[in-house]
């Protein structure tokens, strides 16, 4: 067993490092990172994690940089929490290097600017941080980008505020929300993050933080579920005949897309965030076609490219966690007012 | 030159699918009016010979079949034969549709596009088959106005008097392509589908697999078509087996048994295979790619 970690004082120096983003990054409080696998822990021991049993075999030990342990919890095995106390910087780093290492066929809980507004709904705001850069503007020069972050109640409104401006309409996408969350057993300050980490910043009862941790897991996995089950196409051959069940899915732009071969070129690289691979093809002036792989789990992946639209093909089988990543990953570096639909252009996933 | 990319056949029958398949972005009049997609490529293997409708829609409320024939050129006189004589009972009795056979109205249809309309016409001139024809313009789908040939269903008829039209591009997923297609896209089609089956862990396959694979409904095209579509997937596999690229390398097992031996998921592998099937584009085909791409080769 691992010594526990000295608690280190929080170096009281004025200016920028001492602001509350530093002080959470070097924070020993518990912190929860929700995690979407498609593999098990056979892989992540295939690729040289150091893993520890426990008595009970939904809870596993995972030892980290030699330093400090991540605990994780699968009792669902396909949507695991993995919880830590030990510094924030290095628990993430650990998390963020564990997934982008594609053979372990793992990706994040990809909470889209309108589910942490939701999440936050009924419940007492603390703040929000915001983040956006355009990832796909051809001018190298000047990006757009925004990026606050605002402690205090009234998000909501600020939130609506914010919008009104019409220059950065398209840039006012969370990243990530603070709010009290309140159970009969307490409460717990908590952020949660797009990318689904939950820190307990503050409160009186563990079990608010777990029983947040739980309904966020539950509503993402109904979300994935949405996705799989509706949105993903099945081909049903017989002798005679050969009938398609499912369909695909929409990400919906509030403005026209400028330039559709740059956007196919950033998003097909292979790199992070997006993390596809493909070919694309312009068919027309106004439609692209991209047919790739999805790098998290390998799986076959199809989009078109419209000025307004991106159409999602998945197979049936695949992974709905790439239809959350994209749309996540497009209101931050896109437009921040798009959103995923569904059969009549039912929101799946809203725009702002 | 993309505007060509796709065949007006092609869009064509994507539109059928699209017409009776649901979508986030597309309205669906037919299902408006009680008529869902039943089948695609629906077999009918008759004493006279066989038919093969390319997409059957049904409709509960009026117990009624509908078997569209897409044309590409001019009817074929014993298929248009087969069509004529076809009974509700040739279809109840063999089980293929889960209509009720009591009082089942079967309609034929013939549809195609505004370039071969007028080859449509003639041949309902001579043959007077009565089916109604749709004419697909790239956008819209509506009944011919020539003739005067009408559908049993007063609703359908209603539907395509007016007109169906399409408001944006296509979805070509479900056929992406058929012989008439830019022989550049159906090569990026295959190459995709090599890239995804290196993905999947398949790294041994057969031509036929791959084909199937790319083309969802390979096996309901026309043996003409099924041939043109084996022979270019043969030109790339060739072509791909030529190439002595770092971090790439195909090797042809059997006679059409391949394996993948080497392949990245980087953006040189993009570039690489994009413009391998532009070289399809044209007409010089198979030169060196490396020297066309200014790409370096492993070997000196």
């Amino acid at each position: 067993m691992l010594p526990e970690p000295e608690i280190e004082e929080i170096p009281k120096v004025s200016g920028f490092v001492n602001e509350p983003q530093e002080r959470e990054r070097r924070s020993l409080k518990p912190k929860t990172y929700l995690v979407e696998s498609n593999a098990g822990l056979d892989k992540l021991l295939q690729n040289g994690y150091s893993i520890r049993s426990s008595e009970d075999r939904t809870l596993t030990n995972i030892l980290c940089s030699n330093q400090f342990y991540l605990y994780l919890d699968t009792l669902d095995s396909r949507y695991w929490k993995i919880h830590s106390i030990y510094y924030a910087d290095q628990s993430d780093d650990a998390i963020d290097s564990m997934v982008a290492h594609n053979p372990n066929q793992l990706d994040y809980f990809w909470l889209s600017s309108s589910s942490l507004e939701q999440l936050g709904k009924d419940k007492r705001g603390t703040g929000f941080g915001l983040s956006f850069s355009d990832y796909f503007s051809t001018n190298k020069d000047d990006k757009p980008s925004l990026s606050m972050r605002l402690w205090g109640g009234n998000t909501s409104r600020i939130l609506e505020g914010l919008r009104t401006i019409p220059e950065i309409r398209g840039q006012i996408s969370l990243t990530n929300i603070s709010i009290d969350y309140l159970t009969d057993d307490g409460h717990s300050n908590e952020n949660i993050y797009q990318n689904g980490k939950l820190t307990a910043r503050s409160g009186d009862s563990i079990d608010s933080h777990l029983n947040l941790i739980e309904n966020v897991h539950v509503d993402y996995k109904n979300l994935i579920t949405v996705i799989e089950d509706g949105y993903e196409i099945e081909y049903n051959f017989k002798e005679f005949y050969c009938s398609i069940k499912g369909t695909y899915s929409v990400i919906d732009f509030e403005s026209d897309l400028d330039n559709l071969e740059q956007f196919a070129e950033s998003l097909t690289s292979g790199n992070e965030p997006f993390r596809i691979w493909g070919l694309w093809k312009a068919i027309s002036k106004n439609h692209i076609k991209i047919k790739g792989v999805d790098l998290h789990t390998n799986s076959p992946l199809e989009l078109e490219i419209l000025p307004r639209e991106i159409r999602v093909f998945l197979k049936k089988g695949s992974c709905g966690n790439i239809v959350t990543r994209l749309i996540t990953n497009i209101q931050t570096r896109f437009h921040s007012g798009s959103g995923l639909l569904g059969i009549d252009r039912a929101d799946i996933i809203t725009a702002h | 030159m993309t505007e060509q990319i796709l065949s007006q056949h092609t869009k064509l029958i994507n539109a059928l699918i699209t017409l009776g398949h649901r979508t986030p972005d597309f309205k669906h009049p037919l299902e408006d009016i009680g008529y869902t997609i039943d089948f695609i490529g629906l077999r009918i293997v008759l004493q006279t010979g066989e038919l093969r409708s390319d997409i059957s829609f049904k409709s509960h409320k009026e117990n009624t079949l509908v078997l569209m024939e897409a044309k590409s050129g001019g009817i074929e006189v014993k298929q248009a034969e087969r069509y004529r004589t076809l009974s509700p009972n040739d279809i109840s009795i063999r089980g293929l549709t889960s209509l009720p056979a009591d009082n089942l109205k079967v309609q034929v249809c013939y549809v195609c596009t505004s370039g071969n309309h007028e080859k449509l016409l003639e041949n309902e001139e001579k043959y007077h088959l009565g089916f109604p024809i749709l004419v697909f313009n790239g956008t819209s789908l509506r009944k011919s106005r020539e003739i005067k040939n009408v559908f049993v269903s007063e609703q359908l008829e209603e539907l395509f008097d007016i007109g169906v039209t399409f408001d944006k591009e296509l979805s070509n997923y479900y056929y992406p392509f058929g012989e008439g297609d830019n022989k550049a896209w159906i090569a990026f089609c295959i190459l995709c589908t090599m890239a995804q089956f290196y993905g999947s862990g398949k790294k041994i396959f057969y031509e036929i697999e791959l084909v199937r694979e790319t083309h969802p409904l390979f096996e309901y095209i026309s043996s003409d078509e099924k041939k043109s579509i084996r022979r270019t997937t043969r030109d790339v596999l060739d072509q791909l087996n030529k190439q002595d690229m770092v971090n790439f390398k195909i090797k042809r097992l059997e006679d059409q048994k391949w394996e993948i031996i080497d392949f990245r998921y980087t953006k040189s592998m993009q570039r690489f295979l994009m413009s391998v099937a532009s070289i399809f584009e044209t007409r010089a085909g198979y030169a060196d790619i490396r020297d066309l791409l200014g790409i370096q080769s492993q070997t000196p």
